[in-house]
């Protein structure tokens, strides 16, 4: 029995990879029938998962979770009415009657945003805002971690003031020549942490201070309020540096992604079904 | 034309040929090539193997699809056996659709193996649908959300369930997504109940997620097959993920070797079209 | 406004002697003797009872703290749980509550009724004999409405909200919002008129996004731009769609943009086009056109998921120049490496607010901008404050559940 399921699973297999090679009947046969049966799979799914235990059975059979709950209690309230806001939502098939469905939509959306927003605030700037702060400078001896910095950003801006800023940036503006300043001082203390790092210390600060960097410059990069010019058009030029590697990684990632799973498939053929591998 | 160019031209099903068989030989001729462990594998890993053994349950959320199971699925079963192994006990639940049957189906597989009772060791809760209501609502009392197992059973006659309310009783959630599932976990769980959240999520997603493991707000993570395949090698049980690794490895030398022969033709072809070097920018 | 400082100043009190007792009680103890136990452990220190609040908080809950008592870990080493008491008044029966492990310190009351005094008594046990009891209270339970560890969400998003509503508001009343003029449009300018010298049409992609998708809609804004500039040109403008209703909006606004600079009869609604809402048959489709019909510049605006590579390799093949914009961050890698220029994320927003002046769109992107400054500024502000001193308030307030 399993067997004969498997053998379907690689002739479906087969037929999907058959695309690639150009496009053809058993493709297209294949294609259809996920779209089928993923469909009625959900359906089947989402009843009985979800429809069933939490509106059929408390409005109709007034039973939740194995408990009775009695007809017109708040419990059966809760179940009944969004559930009729759900049924709302197929008004759209009336024209007539589509707006309707907006009162289901509302809600919908209005409590998603709702639960969604501060949580996402939360993870996604505040906790990120700390931890960067705490990653800078999270070296174990401040005094030590200010020398530090202090002797990084006073060698590293001289040599890079020197060396780029004087040369190909001539610009006139102060504002200009001390936001470049500034950058190559952020970019100097990385590159003094590269110099400790060969000596003695640590990794993790350096990542760290590549983060902040970063983070910093792509900001800028997607600041849209000024003109990319002076210090802004440093940082972003820094930014997008970052981004490119960034990009390059992911894409790294989405390929080893997609080769795994033809390795998935392979193996499913070679293993699972034809037992040539064990 | 040049050989860059015929280079540039060839037909592409030669490539898929190519990568094709790259990926088949080493499942016959294994190169054994060592799988190292990183650093968020390893204490993901260690998160699980501090778990007291028959106490406060594991929360497994098998939250994948079809689309991504050869990335995800070795790396539930090398966690289930981790644990089964270990006799700490599993809850194990999805929020995608498609998870019901893939989920069931490695809880199933795994438990065959070891000597595990369902309702004391392990238990299957099923899909709801919600995503983040779910999580939420987990928090306050799991039995808002999932009133009974995926077969019927009322949460309180699962003996493993017993004194299990909400992520006070869950010492650990990991979540196995392709999708922003697991993120979820860390806005829902993490933030607001300050719940253990661990990830096992596609090389795809990997790069999303490792701010969130700067942050700690992840307690480890699993990226790709490479992830299952080191997880593997952690519980000493080697499977699906370690099978592949080989031809993944193999299969990534001969892209780099692609990408370099693609971008010398490219620009040995550039150079022959505009010899001033100027050009599209 | 007394009470309140009256409050804070017995809490203050309170405070430092707990303090202070904890500090007095570092006694040593080396005095045990190893016969049969008649010796009690210690007494536990510092107890402390608070209301706790937690995200599903009904009052009901109480949490217990003290300091080991100086026999469990060290001293005699004997301490073998701690038992807790409960009583709803000083004078009133004390009622087993529960125990806790040795080493542990703190214990969550679940049961307790909202609003009820109670007091607490915890004792060391260490098996045969139980310490001197040390009770704490009252205290009750109350629920709260605002749970104090999270204001700097609460503030931080009010914040947010108010600075998008603020240039929201500007935006509508006509002020002269600032938007640097995004290097990308440039780029599809230019790619227009190669296509004009080079006689061959433009093709713009609108993702396959649905039309409530924002990128899909600012999508449609800068499908207005190029419109007009086809349509100057005479070039002919072909938009492929894989949605019915973003393809009846695409025909409002490709048309609406030729009516606009004066050419109504250039517009030729053959060319837009519904291929196909299934993803790979609609890439397909879209390869087939740039095969066929062979456009000079190929526009990418929008939602778009695993058909991009697809698109813009094809795309990149057949010659023309490409410029993508789609805020999916997992497919902007592929934009970038097979277009000619991609505009990364929120620049196909800004972009689209840049060419429309929409209120809703500029207050969203301003008021986005102005955060990424907040931003940067409290993360430096955490920077040095860290480095002066790690254990600082501020850092922690971030930090706060």
């Amino acid at each position: 029995m399993t067997f004969i399921w498997t053998t379907i699973g690689a002739l479906l297999t087969l037929s999907i990879y058959s695309f690639l090679y150009k496009d053809n009947p058993f493709y297209k046969f294949a294609e259809h029938l996920v779209v089928g049966v993923s469909a009625g799979y959900y359906l089947v799914i989402y009843y009985f998962n979800f429809i069933h235990p939490n509106v059929f059975s408390p409005v109709f059979l007034l039973r939740m979770g194995g408990e009775p709950i009695g007809f017109g209690s708040f419990l059966w309230w809760m179940a009944l009415i969004p559930g009729l806001l759900g049924i709302l939502l197929y008004a759209r098939f009336f024209p007539k009657f589509a707006w309707v469905g907006r009162w289901a939509l509302g809600v919908y959306v209005g409590g998603y945003a709702g639960l969604g927003i501060s949580p996402v605030m939360q993870a996604r700037v505040i906790e990120q805002l700390r931890a960067n702060a705490v990653s800078v400078a999270g070296v174990e001896d401040p005094f030590a971690a200010m020398t530090n910095l202090a002797l990084g950003v006073v060698i590293f801006a001289a040599m890079t003031y020197l060396l780029i800023v004087k040369r190909n940036l001539g610009t006139k503006n102060l504002l200009a020549k001390i936001g470049v300043l500034l950058v190559s001082a952020v970019m100097g203390y990385a590159g003094w942490w590269v110099l400790s790092l060969i000596s003695s210390t640590g990794v993790v600060s350096l990542t760290n201070i590549l983060l902040v960097v970063g983070l910093l410059g792509t900001l800028s990069y997607f600041f849209f309020s000024m003109k990319h010019k002076g210090l802004l058009g440093g940082l972003a030029r820094v930014g997008i540096a970052f981004l490119m590697v960034g990009f390059g990684a992911s894409f790294g990632y989405t390929v080893m992604s997609r080769v795994s799973l033809l390795i998935g498939r392979v193996s499913f053929l070679l293993h699972d079904w034809l037992h040539l591998i064990d | 034309m040049s050989w860059a160019e015929k280079v540039l031209k060839v037909d592409r099903r030669w490539i898929f040929l190519a990568i094709g068989i790259a990926v088949t030989i080493p499942f016959f001729l294994p190169l054994g090539l060592p799988v190292i462990t990183t650093p968020p594998v390893q204490s993901l890993y260690d998160a699980v193997d501090e778990l007291e053994p028959n106490a406060a349950p594991l929360l497994l959320s098998i939250d994948y699809a079809p689309a991504t199971l050869p990335e995800l699925e070795p790396m539930s079963m090398a966690i289930l056996r981790h644990c089964f192994e270990k006799d700490v006990d599993v809850v194990v639940m999805t929020l995608h659709p498609a998870g019901y049957g893939l989920a069931e189906r490695a809880v199933l597989n795994a438990a065959e193996e070891y000597d595990v009772t369902y309702g004391e060791d392990f238990a299957f809760l099923g899909f709801q649908p919600g995503v983040s209501a779910v999580i939420l609502g987990m928090g306050i009392n799991i039995r808002n959300v999932f009133p009974e197992d995926a077969y019927g059973t009322p949460l309180d006659e699962l003996p493993l369930m017993q004194g299990v309310r909400n992520y006070d009783d869950i010492p650990l959630v990991i979540s196995l997504a392709g999708w922003s599932a697991a993120e979820a976990w860390v806005y829902f769980a993490y933030q607001p109940y300050r719940q253990t959240v661990g990830a096992g999520v596609t090389a795809v997603m990997a790069t999303d997620f490792y701010p969130y493991l700067n942050a700690g707000q992840l307690v480890g993570l699993l990226g790709g097959m490479r992830g299952a395949a080191e997880y593997e090698g952690l519980v000493q049980h080697p499977d699906q993920g370690t099978r592949g690794m080989d031809s993944q490895s193999v299969i990534h030398l001969l892209i780099i070797v692609l990408i370099a022969i693609g971008n010398t033709a490219y620009f040995m072809a550039r150079r022959a079209k505009a010899p001033s070097g100027g050009g599209v920018s | 406004m007394t009470m309140k400082l009256l409050r804070s100043l017995t809490f203050l009190a309170v405070v430092s002697l707990a303090v202070c007792a904890c500090a007095q009680d570092a006694r040593p103890d080396s005095s045990a003797a190893m016969s049969l136990d008649t010796v009690p452990p210690a007494p536990i220190t510092c107890l402390e009872a608070r209301d706790y609040v937690d995200n599903s908080d009904a009052g009901d809950k109480i949490h217990i703290t003290w300091s080991l008592s100086a026999d469990d870990g060290g001293g005699m080493s004997d301490v073998a749980s701690y038992q807790l008491w409960r009583s709803e008044g000083a004078e009133a029966g004390w009622d087993s509550l529960g125990v806790a492990a040795a080493g542990q310190t703190s214990y969550l009351d679940e049961t307790a009724e909202p609003g009820v005094d109670y007091y607490y008594g915890v004792a060391a046990f260490d098996g045969v004999n139980y310490s001197e009891q040390t009770s704490f209270g009252p205290v009750a339970g109350r629920t709260n409405f605002f749970q104090k560890t999270r204001v700097s969400v609460l503030v931080l998003m009010l914040v947010f909200f108010g600075m998008v509503l603020v240039f929201t508001k500007l935006a509508e009343r006509g002020a002269d919002l600032f938007v640097r003029r995004i290097p990308g449009l440039n780029a599809i300018e230019e790619a227009v008129g190669r296509a004009t010298e080079m006689g061959r049409p433009v093709l713009y992609v609108p993702g396959i996004g649905e039309i409530d998708n924002i990128m899909t809609i600012a999508s449609l804004t800068i499908l207005s731009h190029v419109a007009k500039i086809t349509a100057r040109y005479e070039t002919p403008l072909i938009v492929p769609t894989a949605r019915a209703v973003v393809m009846s909006a695409a025909e409002e606004v490709v048309k609406e943009a030729y009516a606009a600079v004066g050419k109504p009869d250039g517009y030729n609604p053959d060319n837009i086009r519904y291929l196909s809402d299934a993803q790979f048959a609609f890439a397909g489709a879209v390869n087939g056109i740039m095969l066929r019909e062979k456009p000079a510049a190929n526009l990418y605006m929008g939602a778009f998921w695993a058909e991009s590579l697809l698109l813009a390799e094809t795309g990149f093949e057949a010659g023309a120049i490409q410029v993508a914009g789609t805020a999916m961050v997992s497919q902007l890698p592929f934009f970038v490496t097979a277009c000619d220029f991609t505009l990364m994320g929120e620049e196909l927003y800004a972009a689209s607010a840049y060419l429309s002046r929409e209120p809703k769109l500029l207050g969203g992107l301003k008021g986005s901008d102005w955060m990424k400054v907040l931003s940067i500024t409290i993360m430096a502000t955490g920077v040095i404050i860290y480095l002066l001193n790690p254990d600082n308030a501020f850092v922690a307030w971030f930090s706060s559940q």
